[in-house]
């Protein structure tokens, strides 16, 4: 399907499958607060959470990527610190791409190590849903069950959210989508959810940016930062304009205009008869 | 009329012997064609022509110049600001009204009339429109008023044009022949003046299509808009160009604002007091920049208010045929305008076809017919054809709901005829479930109310939009005239294509590589529907309690 263009949406939905796939998600994120113990039971939500918040919508990368964080938190001594990489990025190695971390699969990361140690409660209100039987599952049941109805909903998720190129991307389809890793994360802030049902726990709120020491030192850099470039231009193109060479007139011309064009805050024209 | 069928973006170029590979090849790089293309003068060149004019008008002013030049000066200001080659220039003519409600007879030109006691002038031009080669017995060409700018004025003042005479006389050369010549005339004497600074001049033929690049790459811009407004027929988007036809008041508007300021940070959104800065004789006002009237914009508002309140199972029969009859008509409408269907809908969506949370509805209103399209199907290994994917605004999902409960308490009234029952049975069921069914409308029993009670029976949209909307002077298909026509300039072009499902090859909103964001377009839309339509969407909020303990208050 790659490289094929198509002039339609590449999805169709019905209503009670993604009915079923919304309370899911409520679900997950109605459950966040609590801790699991159990290993598997972690494994379980960290792949969910992948799958319903981070695009890993590519089934053939769920072992190797369940390989990756499995092993590394299996390997960690209590109270050890996770790999403040393995939060951010998985180096999913049979496909040799990287999977980023959306913020609430970064979290549930970051809190393993807190809770390695620490007693956990059970999964508790929502049995009989099918997140607390999701949670149960054995690895094999698990990539079936989220085969069967899982991921086709979540794909349709992601391509009412997000541009079909970085869908095709999360789906496998296509190899790259030159996103930065700070791309990512602004797809996963900018998600458009009309009418999710609750907040989010206390500890998903991220920490509040380091406040700039020398009082409005930041904001005056910030404001001023295109002045600085703008003088910066000028004065490339003063000494540009200034060389001796007759035959880059022109392009002293072409520069200079195109550059005072954009700059200009607005031309000077006006109507006759307004 | 014509039928959308026959406006494809992508087929015909195939079968017409005039539009091969070549031109075809064309017609795409100009549909993907980025700011500062070849074919059109860059803001630098730009720089540079307005910086020989004004050398020239000088020149001109201090008497050391053949007056011929003048006329040159002027073919390459009207390039510039009009959006008009040399040879469609020549021929204008300086046209004087009598009173401002005459229209000139296939007279274009400067228009000059007096107003408040002072003389008013503007371009009343031709607008761009689409030729199919296969039809070229359709014309439809349009027209434009476009303001006169203050750049403009002093090049008319010395060619004496913006005094008061009254017989129409030529503004500049009078065959295309003859305008080339004054285009080259311009070019030549730059040569020779301005020396190596000449060499920073584009070719004239790349000068108008500035207009059009401004308009078409404003952030809420159109390029079928600016080939309209700058006079050029248009090679590409029949459907496009079908649809869209704006009202010449708004037209000028989004001239004026695209030629005021840079491209870099243009909306052009239109705000309604701008209308009244830019001075336009009565004549002009009434004008679209399509000549045929398939593309008038529908009083929405107005329509949906006249079909008056949600209908109440209390009310007695013959009451009740005309609310919900009308009630059918205003869901119909409002289906119309957020699904922009193709053809006449004739059809509910069931509430299983409708994502849940996000309102996404998959609409397929245009089939597939060709053998290739087929196989591109079978391909994907999906029947999906044409979909395009639209947004319900929580009022029309409401709507709907309100629609299949009031069908629902409907089959439980007492004198609703048996069959009739059951088919409102089956069509409550379907709606409920993810079928695609058609409207049902109500009426008396043929033989009798007294005796038969009432019938539903499907309805035919032709009868829905004329005997209950009273939508008599639109097209079948008016919400995507209506659409188009009243967004371009509100909306982005890919948010409106997107809804309308037009799009050029390489440019899908869907396709595997596109980065047309789906969330953004939702919020728009229902930003759009929200600004335009709901208000009047919105009907008979007053709970029925209310109304009825005012009526038995009077009784009393």
């Amino acid at each position: 399907m790659a490289g094929r263009a198509r002039a339609r949406p590449g999805f169709a939905f019905d209503g009670p499958s993604m009915e079923r796939f919304w309370t899911l998600e409520n679900d997950f994120l109605a459950a966040l607060g609590r801790t699991e113990r159990d290993l598997s039971v972690r494994r379980n939500q960290l792949l969910l959470s992948a799958v319903l918040f981070g695009g890993l919508l590519d089934a053939e990368t769920w072992p190797d990527w369940i390989r990756s964080v499995m092993g590394h938190l299996r390997s960690l001594a209590p109270g050890e610190r996770l790999d403040a990489r393995l939060t951010q990025a998985v180096f999913i190695s049979g496909k040799g791409r990287n999977w980023f971390a959306d913020p609430i699969t970064q979290n549930l990361l970051s809190r393993q190590m807190a809770t390695k140690s620490r007693g956990s409660t059970g999964t508790g209100s929502h049995q009989g849903s099918d997140y607390a039987r999701i949670l149960q599952l054995g690895e094999t049941a698990l990539t079936t069950e989220l085969k069967n109805w899982v991921l086709p909903a979540a794909k349709i998720k992601m391509a009412l959210l997000w541009p079909p190129v970085v869908v095709e991307h999360c789906v496998g389809s296509l190899r790259s989508a030159s996103l930065s890793r700070k791309g990512w994360s602004e797809l996963n802030i900018s998600d458009v959810k009309p009418c999710r049902p609750m907040l989010a726990p206390d500890e998903l709120h991220r920490p509040e940016p380091p406040k700039p020491t020398k009082g409005r030192k930041r904001h005056w850099f910030e404001d001023n930062l295109f002045h600085f470039i703008r003088v910066a231009i000028e004065k490339a193109i003063d000494s540009y304009a200034t060389s001796a060479d007759p035959t880059l007139a022109h392009e002293r011309l072409e520069l200079h205009s195109a550059i005072t064009h954009s700059l200009e805050p607005d031309s000077k024209l006006s109507f006759v008869n307004s | 009329m014509l039928e959308d069928d026959q406006f494809n973006p992508v087929q015909p170029h195939a079968q017409h012997p005039a539009q091969l590979q070549g031109a075809r090849a064309r017609v795409h790089r100009e549909n993907h064609s980025l700011p500062l293309r070849k074919g059109v003068a860059t803001p630098a060149q730009v720089a540079a022509t307005e910086n020989a004019l004004s050398v020239l008008l000088r020149s001109l002013r201090n008497s050391r110049l053949d007056p011929s030049l003048l006329r040159a000066g002027l073919t390459i200001r009207l390039m510039l600001d009009l959006g008009r080659s040399a040879a469609q220039l020549s021929g204008l003519r300086r046209i004087s009204l009598a009173s401002e409600k005459s229209c000139p007879a296939a007279e274009w030109g400067l228009v000059s009339w007096a107003n408040e006691g002072s003389t008013k002038f503007g371009w009343w031009l031709p607008a761009g429109v689409h030729i199919d080669p296969k039809r070229p017995d359709i014309t439809d060409r349009g027209a434009v008023w476009l303001p006169l700018l203050e750049r403009t004025s002093p090049w008319l003042a010395m060619a004496g044009l913006l005094e008061g005479c009254c017989s129409p006389s030529p503004l500049l050369a009078a065959t295309p022949r003859e305008a080339k010549l004054d285009a080259s005339a311009f070019q030549a004497w730059a040569k020779a003046t301005l020396g190596p600074l000449a060499s920073a001049l584009p070719r004239v033929d790349r000068l108008p299509g500035t207009v059009i690049e401004k308009l078409a790459w404003a952030s809420t811009g159109d390029r079928t808009l600016g080939k309209q407004i700058g006079g050029q027929d248009l090679e590409h988007s029949a459907a496009r160009s079908y649809y869209t036809s704006l009202p010449v008041p708004k037209a000028a508007t989004l001239y004026a604002k695209a030629m005021a300021r840079p491209v870099s940070d243009l909306s052009l959104v239109a705000e309604a007091d701008n209308h009244g800065r830019i001075s336009i004789p009565s004549f002009a006002k009434s004008a679209f920049t399509r000549a045929s009237d398939s593309g008038r914009v529908c009083d929405i508002r107005s329509t949906l208010e006249l079909l008056g309140p949600k209908p109440d199972q209390r009310q007695k029969d013959l009451e009740l045929i005309a609310s919900h009859n009308k009630l059918v008509a205003r869901l119909w409408i409002l289906l119309a305008l957020s699904t922009a269907t193709r053809s006449v809908i004739d059809w509910v969506p069931g509430l299983r076809r409708i994502e849940p949370r996000t309102g996404g509805l998959i609409v397929l209103d245009k089939d597939r017919t060709s053998a290739l399209g087929k196989v591109a199907d079978q391909n994907l290994g999906t029947s999906l054809g044409r979909a395009r994917l639209v947004f319900l605004p929580p009022a029309v999902q409401e709507m709907l709901r309100f629609y299949i409960d009031h069908l629902r308490t409907l089959s439980g009234r007492n004198n609703i005829h048996t069959r009739s029952k059951a088919v409102i049975d089956r069509h409550v069921k379907g709606l409920e479930a993810d079928d695609v069914l058609p409207f049902l409308i109500l009426q008396e029993h043929p033989k009798g109310l007294a005796e038969k009670g009432l019938v539903v029976r499907q309805a035919k949209v032709l009868w829905l939009k004329e005997a209950i909307a009273g939508l008599a002077d639109v097209p079948a298909n008016f919400a995507r005239h209506t659409l188009r026509s009243g967004l371009v300039g509100h909306l982005p072009q890919s948010v409106i294509d997107a809804w309308l499902g037009h799009f050029d090859l390489g440019t899908e909103p869907w396709s595997n590589g596109s980065a047309f964001d789906p969330s953004a377009y939702r919020a728009l839309l229902n930003v759009t529907f929200e600004a335009h339509f709901e208000a009047a969407a919105e009907f008979d909020r007053l709970p029925v309690k209310s109304r009825r303990k005012e009526c038995s208050g009077r009784q009393g």
